[in-house]
Parts: C-alpha cells; sequence; structure tokens
C-alpha cells in the first residue's frame, strides 16, 4: 500500500478518535440546545391578524420535568393545512417581553370536530415546551400564535393566559 | 460431467446463477401497483412527449430523460423491463467486478454476487416496480458503469470508439437523479483531482464531469423541483418549514443508521464483520480489536431488542433514534441513540485506519463512504424523507458493498491463505442467509 501521507499513525487515529468523542457528546447536545430553541421577539415587528374565522384552542396544560408543555389546535374555518409555520408566543402582562416557542405539529380531530364543515383540520394540532427557567415566578403569560399568513409572519391573539407559579383552577400547578 | 464441472468452475458462473435467479424472480414480478399504473403507462397516446415533458419540467420534476424512459417502458410489453431490469442487474455484477484486480475471479464474482443479491430487492417496489428501478437502480448501474472508465484511466486502457458513446449516455441518464448526480459528481472530481496529481491527462473525466455539472445546473434551475417541494410538504410533512437545519442532518441522519441497524440488514452486518476480521489480522493490539467489535456489538444489540419485550437497560440502549422536535427535546434518553450512531460511524472510521493505515485505499473508502451517506443524510432537507422509505438507501447499500469488497481486495492473499476456513465460513454464513432472503422474497411473492 503507498503511504501518501507524510504523518505518523498514532497522531491521526488519535485525532479522528477525539473528534468523534468530542462529537458523540456534542452533536446530541447542539440537537437539544436547537430544539428548545426559545426566542425573544419584539412584539413591535409583526403585525396583529384579526380573522373571525381563525380559532386557537390551547386543550392541554401538561407538566413535566422542569417544563410545561402547551398542546391544542389552530387553524382556520375553511382552510386545510397544507404547510405550517407556527410559533406560540408567551406574552408576559407584566413586562411586556414575548418568547417564541417551536411548535411541532400534531395529529387532532378536535378542529374538525369544531368546525363541522367537511374540510380536513387533522395536522391543525400543535404541541410546543417551555423550560421553567425561562418563566418569570408570579408573571402571568398570554398566549399568542405566531404564524405565517400569505408569506408574512403575523401574530394572533388568544383569550389564555397561564401564570407561572399560581395554582390554577383549570390546569393546576404550573410552576 | 468433467463439461459440468469446468462450467462450475468457470469464474463467469456466478454471472449465470445471478441471471437465473433474476429470471425466476422477475417471472413471478406483476405490475399492479405503483406510479407506472397509476399515471405513467397512460401518457403515451394520451400527450405528445413534448407536452408531457413541458408539464413535468414546470410542475414536477427535472428528471425528463429518466421520466422520457420510464414513460416508454412501463407502456410497452412489461417483458421489456423485466429483461432490461435483468440486464442492469448483471451490468452492477460486471461493473464491480471490473473495478477490482482480484488474483481470484471466481472469488470474486462470488463475492460481488453474494453482496448484490444481499440488497433487499424489494426495496425497488416501494414506487411500483418500473418507477421505482428507472428513478434509482437504473441510474446507479448507470454511475458504476461509468466509473469503469475511471479505471481505464488509472491502468493506461485505451477506451474504445463505442465505449465512449456508451459512457456518455451513461452519464447522461444517471446525472439526471438527484442523488446519482452528486455521487458522480465528488467521484469524478476526486478522480480529477487523482490524475492532476499525477500528472495524468484525464479529458474524458472532464467532459463526464461537464456534463454532469450541466445536469446539476438543470436540476438546481428546474421550476418544478420547488412546485412539487409545495406539494410534498402539503402531503407528507406540514411543519417541513419549521425545521432548522439542524433538524434536517439529524433526521437524514438518524432516520439513515436506524435502518441499517434492522435486524435484516445483511450488507451492513457483513460490511462490519469483514471490517473486524481484517483488524483482527492486521494487527494484534486489542485496543484496536476493541474498537473494530464496537460496530458489531452495536448491531447485536439492535438485534436483540427485537426479540425481547423486556424493559431492561440493553432494551433502552438499543432503541432507534425517533425525531426531536418541541414536543419531545427535554426526554433525555432520546438522545443515547444519537450518542451511540455517531461511535458507530467513528469505530468504523477508526477500524478502517487500523487496516488501511494512511494510504490512498484509506482516503478512497472514507470518501465513497462518505459520499454514501451524504446521498442519504442529504434526504433529511426533502420532505419525503419517510415517504421516499427505504430505496433512496440504494447509494448507500453499493458504497458499503464496494467497500466490503475492497477489504476483501486487499487482504485476499491473507483470506486465501492462512484464514481460508474462516473465510470460507465468513461468506458461507452471508451466502446462506442471501438465500434465505431470496427464498424469503419468493414464497412471499404474492405481496409483491
Amino acid at each position: 500500500m503507498n503511504q501518501i501521507f507524510n504523518i505518523r499513525f498514532k497522531i491521526v487515529y488519535i485525532c479522528i478518535f477525539a473528534v468523534f468523542a468530542i462529537s458523540a457528546v456534542a452533536f446530541p447536545a447542539i440537537i437539544y440546545l436547537d430544539a428548545q430553541r426559545v426566542t425573544t421577539i419584539v412584539e413591535s415587528n409583526y403585525n396583529y391578524i384579526d380573522e373571525p374565522l381563525l380559532v386557537c384552542k390551547i386543550e392541554n396544560y401538561i407538566q413535566t420535568k422542569g417544563g410545561i408543555t402547551l398542546q391544542g389546535w389552530f387553524a382556520e374555518a375553511g382552510k386545510e393545512i397544507k404547510s405550517r409555520k407556527c410559533y406560540v408566543v408567551l406574552k408576559s402582562l407584566d413586562d411586556g417581553t414575548c418568547l417564541q416557542l417551536p411548535t411541532k405539529v400534531v395529529s387532532n380531530s378536535n378542529a374538525k370536530a369544531y368546525f363541522k364543515d367537511g374540510f380536513n383540520y387533522n395536522d391543525a394540532g400543535f404541541s410546543s415546551t417551555v423550560q421553567t427557567n425561562y418563566l418569570q415566578t408570579n408573571n402571568t403569560y398570554l398566549v399568542l400564535i405566531l404564524y405565517e399568513n400569505d408569506g408574512q409572519m403575523v401574530l394572533f391573539k388568544t383569550d389564555q393566559t397561564i401564570t407561572a407559579g399560581q395554582l390554577t383552577k383549570q390546569y393546576g400547578v404550573i410552576l | 460431467m468433467n463439461k459440468a464441472k469446468r462450467i462450475y468452475q468457470h469464474s463467469l458462473f456466478p454471472y449465470f446463477c445471478m441471471f437465473l435467479i433474476l429470471f425466476v424472480y422477475h417471472y413471478f414480478i406483476q405490475i399492479t401497483f405503483g406510479d407506472e399504473v397509476d399515471y405513467f403507462s397512460k401518457i403515451v397516446g394520451q400527450y405528445s412527449l413534448g407536452e408531457f415533458l413541458s408539464s413535468q419540467y414546470y410542475e414536477w420534476s427535472s428528471r425528463l430523460l429518466i421520466e422520457t424512459v420510464l414513460i416508454y417502458v412501463s407502456y410497452w410489453n412489461v417483458w421489456i423491463w423485466k429483461t432490461l431490469n435483468i440486464a442492469f442487474y448483471l451490468l452492477i455484477l460486471y461493473s464491480f467486478s471490473y473495478l477490482f484486480n482480484f488474483k481470484n475471479k471466481r472469488l470474486k464474482n462470488w463475492l460481488i454476487f453474494v453482496l448484490v443479491m444481499l440488497y433487499p430487492l424489494l426495496d425497488m417496489s416501494t414506487a411500483g416496480w418500473i418507477a421505482t428501478t428507472t428513478n434509482y437502480l437504473w441510474p446507479l448501474v448507470l454511475g458504476l458503469y461509468t466509473f469503469t472508465a475511471i479505471k481505464k484511466y488509472k491502468d493506461n486502457i485505451k477506451i474504445k470508439w463505442y465505449e465512449y458513446i456508451l459512457y456518455f449516455l451513461a452519464v447522461l441518464y444517471a446525472a439526471n437523479s438527484e442523488q446519482m448526480n452528486v455521487v458522480l459528481l465528488s467521484i469524478l472530481s476526486f478522480y480529477i483531482i487523482f490524475f492532476l496529481v499525477n500528472k495524468k491527462s484525464a479529458i474524458f473525466l472532464w467532459i463526464m464531469e461537464a456534463l454532469t455539472v450541466a445536469e446539476l445546473v438543470f436540476i438546481l434551475t428546474c421550476p418544478g423541483n420547488s412546485v412539487r417541494a409545495v406539494a410534498e410538504i402539503g402531503r407528507w410533512m406540514p411543519d417541513f418549514h419549521m425545521l432548522s437545519f439542524l433538524d434536517k442532518v439529524y433526521l437524514g441522519f438518524t432516520d439513515t443508521i436506524n435502518i441499517f441497524l434492522s435486524s435484516s440488514n445483511y450488507i451492513f452486518i457483513i460490511f462490519c464483520s469483514i471490517l473486524c476480521f481484517c483488524v483482527f489480522i492486521k494487527t494484534k493490539n486489542m485496543w484496536h480489536h476493541f474498537i473494530s467489535i464496537i460496530p458489531l456489538g452495536i448491531i447485536f444489540t439492535h438485534c436483540f431488542s427485537e426479540f425481547t419485550e423486556k424493559n431492561n437497560y440493553l432494551r433502552q440502549l438499543s432503541l432507534s433514534a425517533l425525531p426531536i422536535d418541541a414536543s419531545n427535546y427535554f426526554t433525555h434518553y432520546l438522545y443515547v441513540p444519537l450518542f451511540i450512531y455517531v461511535l458507530l460511524i467513528g469505530s468504523i472510521l477508526l477500524s478502517m485506519l487500523v487496516i488501511y493505515d494512511l494510504t490512498f485505499d484509506m482516503l478512497l473508502n472514507t470518501f465513497v463512504l462518505g459520499v454514501g451517506l451524504a446521498t442519504r443524510i442529504i434526504m433529511g432537507f426533502s420532505p419525503t424523507l419517510y415517504a421516499s422509505n427505504t430505496r433512496t438507501l440504494l447509494f448507500l447499500y453499493m458504497a458499503f458493498i464496494f467497500c466490503t469488497i475492497f477489504m476483501v481486495y486487499r487482504f485476499e492473499e491473507k483470506f486465501n491463505n492462512t484464514n481460508k476456513n474462516v473465510f470460507f465460513i465468513g461468506t458461507g454464513i452471508p451466502l446462506t442467509i442471501s438465500s434465505i432472503n431470496i427464498i424469503g422474497i419468493i414464497i412471499n411473492w404474492k405481496n409483491v
């Protein structure tokens, strides 16, 4: 076999070993940080949409270790979901900061039952998780939806709030 | 009797066996489902070729050459497709065989025969037999055939005039497939650099490279591809636009390794076994032995998990990687498979380094595996990652087959002399598995 590199085998071996050993830890860590990417947005950068046909229902707040998962659905009457770019935004009613959380599209049949118009709203469901360390204790957060409408990101206001650190009748302890 | 023995011992006997098996297999194939039944077979007679190509170009796909062949092949008598498909399979055997100068040609052809037959043939029926083979298998085979031109350049063998035409047509068809285009571009560039470094002329490789680049530009600028992407997002992955770059890499990578770690993936098992075997032949260093056993350990842990219902630690360690998203990222054990998969790739690379040392062979094998893996990881950037099913793994399978043959090629002497029995066990077991696989497919042909 023709030796084409004048580098010692041992050095290359150790380098490759080190790269993969580090990657084995770093890759999952980066994926974790990427998946939970909570960003702060400026509310004034977006327009609010006032569309009576839009409906958003937050159906569940599930407490997990160190996080709160919001589950629900979001749809416009008579418009099937073809592609979706949608985030949950938690707006603090105390200081006005807005946290943008990524969502995952989940199958949900409740929108279909709600509208009863024969359209397919199966992909209207969403699930989103925020780690509690992002929320300020005793702050009340208004739930907003940031979504892509005709190529523009717009905000939709829901009537639902969550209060970090308080017992609520509907959902139990949030923090 | 002697004549029969002579035929059996002939180096081309594996070709005959392959033909026979494929003939029986194709005899039972019925074209009853898939894209050709639903759409492509109805084009000829209803639309002119120009109308069809124009609508495909603007609304669906850049694979105009491939789909032109597809509409005619699916329109004609099915035995035309069957004959061509068998011929293409034999061309894989020929092309791989041509690329390696084994001393024992019979051993080489048997090895290639076994490895090619271990490829799960049913993967080539997932979008319909004719549609899948013309879109995936045929470009791959023609691409592989193109690589024999590189070998001819390397060995200073004169390319005949009609071979130039065949290579030209082969590149034209193969580069029309996005995945094969990437493979061709990478391998041709690799060897063009190799010939430049060695101050050797490779004009025809430059021409083939230019053709491939032209087709890549055509693919990237085709309006139909973006129209199709929008349609496919709505159909298969509505939240595709929500995925970040890393999400897509993660999905492409983990989905690929998930499939390769499933217990029925014989090609990967054989690759890892032979790799481990070569490391044991090459060195007595216990650390290197340990690293080479890691891939096999991971495979067998995964196989074990499919046979046990017990919820123990071993099972948790052998879980397939699931998509990580906004709904589950906080579940820490979901990251364990990713950790294991990176270790798997790392240990394969380190073991290859041990057997090839810092040579051109190491570079070539790493490059081929890297390109093969990239062709599947890139599927993470398509909304049809899951819808395209296992057929998009074809190029990675062939990369593993190439690297397996390469290992046996380099260690042929040692396989033949000092470790004959072990080698026969090593090839006998895969051969048995391969036969079971083929028999299983034939028995289940009604489900095809």
